[in-house]
């Protein structure tokens, strides 16, 4: 009798996760079958499960052709400028915090956390108007006038900071004050500057956290669709999701060239896809560290 | 002669030697202040100009009135928060923030935990599904809501075809501020019921199994389990997930943008998105400031309860 019910719960289980699981996954499989149809074919079609008579490649294609090679590679380029330049502050920063005691030590833990205090809701704005008028970029002058700043310069893709960035510099600083000191000493008595104890001792037994901190800016810089959308107009300095985001909202549902739109958004979606599934636990790890032990 | 060499050099050193030689004495003695500095005074200064100067410069937006276009904001003091607590619509877009936030939040809360139950069960499949519900969450907002949106077209959606082609009356979803919102929220669940779940899995997996095997032991009923021993452990996860969920509630805008744009006739219109349109589409930097002012303290008084439960304590 037991054993029947435990294999009742097991098959409730089972049918419970494999129909969540395809209600879940609905989304993607529509993106896939509507990017292999024609701009019109889907419009006549108007299917929940959208069928090709002629399936074609060229959606699916789309992100290495002219139509979206631009933003393909400013997304690409973005992505990995602020992986390496996120990384290597929160490892600096983190790492002094850590282990150095000096004067004004308190003032930029304080500034640390008091930034995660910010809403970005009061940031939006203000920095919009304040990359506009960014003196001495963009044909500026000192008092921010003359031209358009940040705004329509591919620069801005590069230079803006949030304050996630400093939760980074704390994430690495936390992980420091766990870690014995004892290696770092055994180094200085053996003649390693700061720079080699920081590359060849602390680095690499850091590795997990750091990790996590690249794998979270990765992910938020390659979706990041708000800061190109709002501060480019120009196509050849887009980046996917923004490019995504024009293509989707432009213009009339019937003008709108769908299977483009899913094409690129399913390609796009393939090295999040692939980064999830090899460092899931790294994902999943900084997630919890980010908002339980932070 | 070597020898002699070598304590020329060492024993009278000239004038650049010995300022050399004192500079690193110098050195040594402040080293501890000295690479802290050089390393924290360019990150920092980063991030003063992109977070402290936009915050001191949205605070004095708020009492102005500027479009961007001529050199110089022109003062009005509270005119800009007047206008937000008299108008009705600046008012109900911060009650559709609330309600459509709030909505999101409790459905996706209670949606989460119910998963999280079912991922609790040991089954060879789970680390599977742990997986695959936490995909969408790392998808890129426009390129998932563009689904959503291009199946809710009235005319050429999928959701009507479908209902078209078994015969019943197509919905005009676009239309329907019932609609909108629940698609709305459909998509906000569907988005982040991963990494909520996994929150909550941890808070489940927290709980001592043999805890609650000694109180089943000791004659322990169900509703005294959950009340004494599960609503406790799941306390501290339940907080973050209540406060951090608040926060982003508060501020959601894009999901709406999406797949609704405001619509029909402004009852999706959350006061985040009006924020965007009025600061970075009109140009309208005064109201656009004030009104994310209002917003910003609303959120500041969960932010600083939030840290007060969960930062305070453990960076001491």
């Amino acid at each position: 009798m037991k054993k029947l019910s435990a294999r009742l719960v097991k098959l409730l289980w089972i049918v419970f996760m494999v129909a969540g699981f395809l209600v879940m996954s609905y989304p993607f499989v529509f993106g896939i079958m509507a990017s292999l149809l024609t701009k019109d074919e889907y419009l006549v079609q108007g299917s929940l499960l959208p069928l090709s008579y002629q399936p074609s490649l060229r959606a699916l294609l789309a992100i290495f052709q002219p139509i979206a090679v631009r933003p393909l590679l400013n997304s690409v380029t973005r992505t990995i400028w602020y992986v390496v330049i996120m990384s290597a502050q929160a490892m600096l920063a983190g790492y002094v915090l850590s282990r150095f005691r000096f004067r004004g030590r308190s003032v930029f833990m304080g500034a640390i956390v008091g930034a995660q205090l910010i809403p970005g809701a009061l940031l939006l704005i203000p920095t919009y108007v304040w990359a506009a008028r960014f003196p001495f970029i963009g044909g500026n002058n000192w008092r921010g006038m003359g031209g358009h700043g940040l705004v329509n310069n591919p620069l801005v893709l590069y230079v803006l900071s949030n304050p996630g960035g400093l939760l980074n510099i704390f994430l690495f600083k936390q992980a420091t004050d766990g870690l014995n000191v004892a290696f770092e000493e055994a180094a200085a008595i053996d003649g390693a500057n700061f720079w080699r104890t920081l590359f060849t001792i602390v680095a690499p037994m850091q590795k997990p956290i750091l990790v996590t901190i690249a794998l979270g800016v990765a992910l938020g810089t390659w979706n990041d669709w708000f800061v190109p959308f709002v501060y480019l107009d120009d196509f050849k300095y887009q980046t996917l999701p923004a490019y995504v985001a024009l293509l989707s909202t432009q213009g009339s549902v019937s003008n709108t060239d769908w299977p483009l739109v899913f094409g690129i958004s399913t390609v796009m979606m393939i090295p999040p896809l692939l980064l999830l599934m090899w460092l899931q636990r790294y994902i999943i790890q900084g997630f919890a560290s980010a908002g339980l032990k932070g | 002669m070597t020898h002699a060499n070598a304590s020329v050099t060492s024993s009278s050193p000239s004038l650049f030697g010995e300022r050399r030689q004192r500079m690193m004495l110098w050195y040594r003695r402040h080293r501890n202040t000295i690479i802290p500095y050089c390393v924290l005074t360019p990150i920092f200064t980063w991030y003063f100009i992109f977070i402290a100067i936009p915050l001191l410069f949205g605070a004095g937006l708020s009492f102005t009135e500027w479009n961007a276009l001529t050199p110089r904001p022109i003062w009005v003091g509270l005119r800009n928060f007047i206008t937000f607590f008299t108008s009705k619509a600046y008012l109900r877009s911060l009650g559709i923030q609330f309600w459509l936030g709030g909505l999101c939040l409790a459905v996706g809360l209670v949606a989460s935990f119910i998963l999280a139950l079912f991922l609790d069960v040991p089954m060879k499949l789970r680390g599977f599904f742990r997986v695959a519900w936490y995909v969408p969450a790392v998808t890129a907002v426009p390129t998932t809501a563009a689904v959503f949106s291009s199946l809710l077209d009235p005319t050429y959606g999928g959701i009507n075809g479908f209902i078209r082609g078994m015969g019943g009356k197509p919905v005009l979803w676009t239309l329907s501020s019932f609609w909108m919102t629940f698609w709305i929220v459909v998509y906000g669940l569907w988005r982040g019921i991963g990494p909520r779940a996994i929150l909550w899995l941890a808070g489940l997996q927290s709980i001592d199994p043999q805890v609650v095997e000694a109180a089943k032991v000791d004659g322990a009923n169900t509703a005294q389990l959950i009340w004494y021993i599960y609503v406790p452990g799941l306390k501290p996860i339940a907080a973050f997930l209540i406060i951090t969920g608040f926060i982003g509630a508060m501020q959601m805008f894009e999901d709406v943008m999406f797949i609704s744009g405001g619509g029909p006739v402004g009852a999706t219109d959350v006061l985040m998105f009006r924020v965007f349109r009025d600061g970075l589409r009109s140009f309208n930097l005064g109201m656009a400031g004030a009104s994310s002012m209002v917003l910003g303290i609303i959120i500041s008084i969960f932010s600083i309860l939030y840290f007060r439960i969960f930062v305070s304590e453990k960076s001491e």
